[in-house]
């Protein structure tokens, strides 16, 4: 049996302490261990990232971190997105407002992806969208109403800054 | 499974001494995950040596007419520092294709030519470039052309403890280059297979190809001088069949449906060659 390595998780703010085991991946501990039911797990090997976090600001498929590496790091999970003042982040808003959400199951791991992309990239144009947007997939909305989600939130995040 | 920190290199090489079984580093972490889940690796017997603590294998470094990438960097800081640096292009082409940002932002470039990834989009251009590998055992120190690093996919040569200290990628001042990652499944983000082609000053030309499913593994076909290439289809072809004769023989048999498509891309490549 794999032993049980004691780790401490900073996430969305808040530590956790934690004993997992090395081959334990960041979602699951998320999931399994934290309650944060907010990340998804879809394929669990890297393919669809419905499990994007941001670890240490930059966007990365929680299934195939080790969980015992991002002890001295920063994650943040969809649930960290919004605050009491704002209920919604306004990359949440935009995809609410665009209809880019049909089953819902990818939203997490596209929003936090979206919040990257605008971050290193305020204005994308829509290839630099479709490039941020490489590792994520959606079986529902064609893709579209996501495409129109991000250009929405990529103005009012613009307005905001301006 | 067994797990434990590095705190310095001599430190990752007395534990990875003193480990039984398999000893993997682990820094990004994303290959071991997807082969641990896969079971492609079996957690027994598997000793993960944590590499993240080690700064001096995350520089990035412009010297001279080389660039020297720690191997614990990872591809999106390699992206970004290739940024304006316009004769690496085709290095910073094949970083751009590679897998998604999520996992350029995890994964390391020590990770992905040490993990011998068969669906490497980089392998091609770094042996276009003749990039080495600087290996550390212990004390001792080696260098190696990366393409020897590849036993097959997910197969390396590095004996147990050894570890890919850094990449050092030679500048080469090529005059056309082309790269093409054919057939690429963007949501799976694997290119069936990769090409890499560039001729030089002096009008010596290179190419290489990999991919999981063309080749089962990645080759240079050949650095030849101008006269013995000729800029001919036929001169072209037939010195890639003397490459796939040669793998032949080195035992990596082709199979016929990846040798036609070996023969398609080349031509290709040299129509477009001849184009110029």
């Amino acid at each position: 049996m794999t032993e049980k390595i004691p780790v401490r998780l900073k996430v969305n703010g808040r530590y956790y302490d934690a004993a997992i085991s090395a081959d334990a991946s960041l979602s699951r501990v998320l999931r399994d261990e934290l309650g944060l039911m907010g990340t998804k797990e879809g394929c669990g090997t890297g393919y669809c990232g419905s499990c994007t976090v941001l670890i240490d600001g930059s966007a990365m498929k929680s299934c195939l971190v080790p969980a015992v590496t991002v002890g001295d790091r920063e994650v943040v999970t969809i649930e960290g997105m919004s605050s009491p003042e704002h209920p919604l982040h306004p990359v949440q808003q935009a995809f609410v407002d665009a209809g880019a959400i049909q089953c819902g199951y990818c939203t997490p791991g596209f929003v936090m992806s979206v919040y990257a992309l605008l971050r290193m990239n305020p204005k994308p144009t829509d290839e630099e969208i479709k490039r941020g947007l490489s590792g994520n997939i959606c079986r529902c909305t064609g893709y579209e109403t996501i495409l129109s989600a991000v250009r929405l939130a990529s103005e009012r995040l613009s307005s905001v800054r301006e | 499974m067994n797990y434990c920190k590095a705190r310095s290199l001599s430190d990752f090489f007395q534990k990875a001494s003193e480990a039984k079984g398999l000893i993997r580093p682990l820094a990004g972490g994303a290959d071991i995950m997807y082969r641990l889940k896969k079971r492609y690796l079996l957690s027994d017997k598997l000793t993960l040596i944590d590499i993240n603590g080690l700064d001096e294998l995350k520089g990035i470094a412009e010297r001279g007419n080389e660039l020297e990438i720690g191997s614990a960097a990872t591809l999106s800081a390699l992206e970004e520092f290739l940024k304006d640096r316009d004769e690496y292009s085709l290095l910073r082409t094949a970083l751009r294709e590679t897998a998604c940002p999520q996992i350029r932002s995890q994964g390391t470039l020590g990770g992905h030519v040490a993990g011998c990834l068969p669906n490497s989009h980089l392998f091609p251009v770094l042996m276009l470039h003749g990039a080495e590998a600087e290996i550390l055992e212990s004390a001792e120190e080696k260098s190696i052309p990366v393409e020897d690093l590849f036993r097959g996919p997910y197969h390396n040569r590095l004996k147990s403890g050894e570890l890919v200290m850094s990449l050092t990628i030679p500048r080469k001042d090529f005059q056309w280059e082309y790269y093409w990652g054919e057939g690429s499944r963007k949501q799976f983000s694997l290119p069936p297979f990769v090409l890499a082609m560039a001729i030089d000053g002096e009008g010596n030309r290179f190419i290489a190809g990999g991919g999981p499913n063309v080749l089962p593994t990645h080759f240079r076909v050949l650095e030849s001088a101008p006269s013995r290439f000729g800029g001919s289809r036929t001169t072209l072809l037939n010195l890639v069949k003397e490459e796939v004769s040669a793998q032949e023989k080195r035992k990596n048999r082709l199979t016929d449906y990846q040798k036609t498509l070996l023969f398609r891309f080349t031509c290709e490549m040299a129509e477009m060659e001849a184009r110029l």
